[in-house]
């Protein structure tokens, strides 16, 4: 609850920098202190030292941005610019971000906060930033051209408003979009509610912040290709894509929400394997809690934010990853002839003098690719790929895992390995006798 | 001369080759092999190889020797060269003809053979018994005016044999090239052929397997085809390429199926001919100007001749005569001189040889400008082959194992299937026929140089298609 009290200790903290609250406050606002980000680790941000309380979001592979309190007014510095970011380990792509990286820093802030978001802009074209789902004046909605002029390379904008309900958000240029968003510009925004207890927000142990997006690099190569409508070859979360995206650590029984929001053209079914979890919000707001209903699989549709909550009361390591099987392979050709079934070892000797380096492949399935350590181009991660315990994964793009222990401490978001399986409770191979297969004739 | 009239008569008319008895003193001659030595050393910058005339069993025996030796082994280039002066008929004929018309030459330099002429006639009882040796009177009083022609004369046949050489050495070359260019071709085209070959077999299995339909099998079929027709055409090229060069090294059946030539052409020489190095035979030197002024200078003194005598024609007889009746021998010998002056022939000789002359100094000119002009094209024709085949060599085809190699891993990593794998893989081959044709090029191009800085130029097309590059549009 915002109270007189709040208002002078942000003004103390702010370092005394504004003597008395009649001064105009652009005149007052030298620029919040630029914060970046160089890799993609996953950064979990303490509780906030200011400002209203609330418990902050971990944003796999990513972080929250740290905000300065001035004159009660919660100031943020964005920064879109070009960034190197690393979407799987040995592979890098050239995209536009904010803050030194793609997707560009979470941004939490608290029912009823004002805020103060200045953009730089440090692309070679115009950009601007649109504050996705947000109620807020017409003319903070940030589309270029029809609420504001582009903010221009070089320039500094500010954008102003009063966060007014709580929900997840996504903020996106709307200057030259499909290319700015091909490119990696996108980010999440959390409002979390003023009461500690809210009758539709529920208090979760772990809060995870995910934004889908989508790509379209040649393998070998590290800009996206601007113009692709449709056939995106990389499918990620976070601008990360498998093996390169964190896996969710949480502790036993720990309650978990999920808030996925989708900035691809597609819509995506994210789906969690051994729990059931229940959506408790949409882009719109918290849902009713008569229309929750257990799902495993939950779809994420274009332009749109879910937020789903269970309790994860089963250990193990949980595949956790959209259900579009092309969405969990990495970089692809979608015209690569099935050769199930077709025995060609007898020619490989003929391919061989022409492409020395052929090997065959696909005549039984693709797992092939897996199995074989072959060379591909430069910056490229294998179409299907990932170490487990029990072999390769297989997978790609959109896929994680959560991970359940019952000894992850409280607060520990660090990987614990892969799980311990009781004996007895991983599949195992039948060595007995194989009956002949009786099969129903019909007449 | 006597003429036998309605006599019953029996003539025997002997050309008796006196040339050593009547052969004055400074008279020209032709020694072949002298020739043959002055050829050889007038062209040594050309080409270093031997010129042989076989006459006798030993020069046989060392042409064969020569022969043998270059057989056994892979042929190159300046091998090819020897092999076919040593070897070629069609080289020895054109030798043995150089050699005829050197002797024609300097035969237009002596007197004329003496005519010795024997008659028999019995007319009734009487039988007369006449002989005249017959020589050209004014053949001895022009003599020294009619040597200097004729050293003109076989200095040009000299000449022309140089230029013949000159000809004959770059053909080839010239053939040597391109039967290995076109032997370069037909193994692309193998290769091209393969891997349309195993994309068909494998469209094939993957009809039987359901995995692909008839159109998508039958288009894979349809490269095949072409790859096949090309492979045949190829093929064909090769052998034409092959038998051209058999021909002018004039090998037999045996010496044919010995013959071993490399695999392929020659890299282009890191430094190419510098303007230095092809203007290095003085403009005067050049055999095609050499001719020219030698021709002008033959024909001007013929015409110096003319002037005086060339319109007479004046034969002189020495007459013995022996008649003998009933055996009675009566012998009387006296000198018969006749002479014929063709004066109505004295105006348009005389003009011709003027429009002879005339038209000699102009085409010496005319061989001096062009003798720079087809320089400096086929220096530029030179250069250009030169520059492209370095390209070929130094970018393009390092660009093409680039493409090969990505493709590959393309195919690793499932990104291009088999089929787009191969269909590449025939693009590039296909890259491959343009790299041989730009060292085709090349190499057609330095022989074709190494003639012109002598003075013998050669017509070489430059960028000419060549045995055309399939395979490199199918698909996309
Ligand atoms: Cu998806």
């Amino acid at each position: 609850m915002s109270s007189r009290r709040d208002f002078l200790k942000n003004i103390s903290i702010a370092g005394g920098a504004v003597a008395t609250s009649s001064v105009s406050t652009f005149a007052m606002a030298a620029l919040p202190e630029l914060n970046m980000q160089e890799g993609p680790d996953t950064q979990i941000s303490p509780d906030p030292s200011e400002g209203r309380h609330y418990h902050p979001v971990v944003t796999p592979n990513g972080w929250t941005l740290p905000f300065r309190m001035n004159n009660n007014i919660k100031e943020f510095h964005l920064v879109a610019e070009p960034v190197v970011r690393e979407m799987a380990p040995g592979f890098e792509a050239n995209l536009w971000g904010y803050n030194g990286q793609s997707p560009g820093p979470t941004i939490e802030v608290v029912e009823g906060d004002q805020v103060r978001i200045y953009v730089t802009n440090k692309l070679p074209e115009h950009t601007s930033i649109h504050w996705h789902g947000q109620r807020l004046p017409n003319g903070m909605d940030g589309v270029t051209g029809l609420n504001q002029p582009g903010i221009p390379p070089g320039k500094t904008f500010v954008y102003e408003f009063v966060a007014r309900r709580p929900g997840t958000f996504m903020y996106h240029p709307h200057a030259d979009e499909m290319v700015q968003m091909a490119m990696g510009m996108m980010g999440s925004w959390v409002t979390h509610p003023k009461q500690h207890e809210h009758s539709l927000i529920d208090h979760v142990d772990r809060d995870f912040c995910v934004l889908l997006n989508a790509f379209d690099i040649n393998p070998g190569a590290r800009t996206p290709k601007i113009m692709t409508m449709v056939d995106f070859n990389l499918w990620g979360w976070n601008s990360r894509i498998f093996p390169g995206i964190d896996s969710f650590n949480v502790r036993k029984n720990d309650k978990v929400r999920m808030r996925f929001g989708n900035l691809t053209m597609t819509n995506h079914p994210i789906h969690l394997h051994g729990h059931e979890f229940v959506v408790t919000g949409t882009d719109g707001g918290p849902t009713l809690k008569t229309t929750r209903t257990p799902e495993v699989t939950v779809d994420v549709a274009i332009g749109q934010m879910r937020q789903f909550e269970f309790l994860a009361d089963e250990e193990g390591d949980w595949a956790f990853h959209c259900h579009k099987s092309h969405h969990t392979m990495n970089a692809m050709g979608h015209d690569v002839p099935t050769l199930i079934g077709v025995d060609h070892t007898g020619m490989t000797a003929k391919i061989r003098k022409l492409l020395p380096d052929y090997m065959v492949m696909g005549e039984r399935g693709m797992a092939d690719m897996t199995e074989m350590e072959m060379p591909l181009p430069d910056n490229t991660t294998p179409m299907m790929t990932g170490d487990g315990p029990f072999g390769s994964v297989e997978m790609g793009g959109m896929f994680s895992m959560v991970k359940v222990r019952k000894d992850q401490p409280a607060g520990d978001y660090s990987d614990p390995g892969w799980y311990e399986h009781p004996p007895g409770t991983v599949a195992f191979e039948y060595t007995g006798e194989l009956p002949d297969p009786t099969r129903f004739s019909a007449g | 001369m006597i003429d036998g009239g309605e006599r019953q008569c029996r003539a025997v008319r002997l050309s008796v080759s006196l040339v050593a008895a009547f052969a004055l003193s400074g008279c020209v001659s032709v020694n072949i092999d002298k020739s043959l030595a002055s050829t050889t050393e007038s062209l040594a910058a050309f080409s270093s190889a031997e010129l042989i005339l076989k006459r006798t069993k030993e020069d046989k025996e060392h042409a064969n020797a020569i022969v043998e030796a270059a057989l056994n082994d892979t042929l190159d280039q300046s091998q090819a060269v020897q092999v076919a002066l040593a070897n070629s008929a069609n080289f020895q004929a054109l030798l043995a003809s150089s050699w005829a018309r050197s002797a024609q030459a300097a035969q237009s330099g002596r007197i004329a053979n003496p005519v010795l002429s024997l008659e028999d006639i019995t007319t009734g009882p009487e039988r007369e018994l006449t002989q005249v040796l017959t020589i050209g009177l004014l053949d001895i009083i022009r003599l020294p005016a009619r040597q200097k022609a004729a050293k003109s004369r076989v200095e040009f046949a000299q000449l022309q044999q140089s230029a013949d050489v000159v000809q004959h050495i770059t053909e080839v070359r010239q053939a040597w090239v391109r039967a290995i260019s076109m032997q370069q071709r037909f193994i692309v085209s193998q290769q091209l052929f393969e891997s349309a070959e195993a994309s068909a077999e494998l469209a094939l299995l993957m009809e039987e397997a359901g995995n692909f339909n008839r159109l998508d099998r039958a288009r894979q079929q349809s490269f095949y085809i072409d790859a096949a027709t090309q492979l045949s055409a190829a093929s064909h090229s090769a052998l034409a390429a092959r038998e051209a060069l058999i021909r002018v090294l004039g090998l037999n059946e045996e010496q044919s199926a010995r013959l071993s030539l490399p695999t392929e052409l020659p890299s282009v020489p890191d430094e190419p001919l510098s303007v230095e190095n092809v203007s290095l035979v003085p403009l005067n030197d050049r055999l095609d100007v050499q001719m020219a002024s030698a021709a002008l200078n033959a024909a001007s003194r013929a015409q110096g001749l003319g002037n005086v005598f060339s319109f007479t024609d004046i034969e002189i007889g020495v007459v013995s005569e022996q008649i003998r009746e009933d055996g009675d021998r009566e012998s009387g010998t006296g000198v018969e001189l006749e002479i014929v002056l063709p004066l109505f022939d004295f105006g348009p000789k005389r003009d011709a040889m003027n429009a002879i002359t005339l038209a000699l100094t102009n085409t010496l000119e005319a061989t001096y400008l062009d003798a720079a002009s087809t320089l400096r094209e086929s220096y530029s024709a030179y250069r250009t082959a030169h520059a492209t085949a370095v390209f070929f060599e130094e970018e393009i085809v390092p660009l093409q194992e680039i493409i090969v190699e990505e493709n590959t891993w393309q195919y690793n990593g499932m990104i291009i299937g088999v089929f787009e794998l191969l269909a590449d893989s025939r693009r590039q081959i296909a890259g491959l026929i343009s790299a041989v044709d730009a060292h085709e090029q090349f190499w057609l191009a330095d022989a074709a140089i190494q003639a012109s800085i002598i003075g013998r130029p050669t017509s070489i097309n430059v960028g000419g298609a060549a045995a055309g590059t399939a395979g490199g549009n199918e698909e996309h």
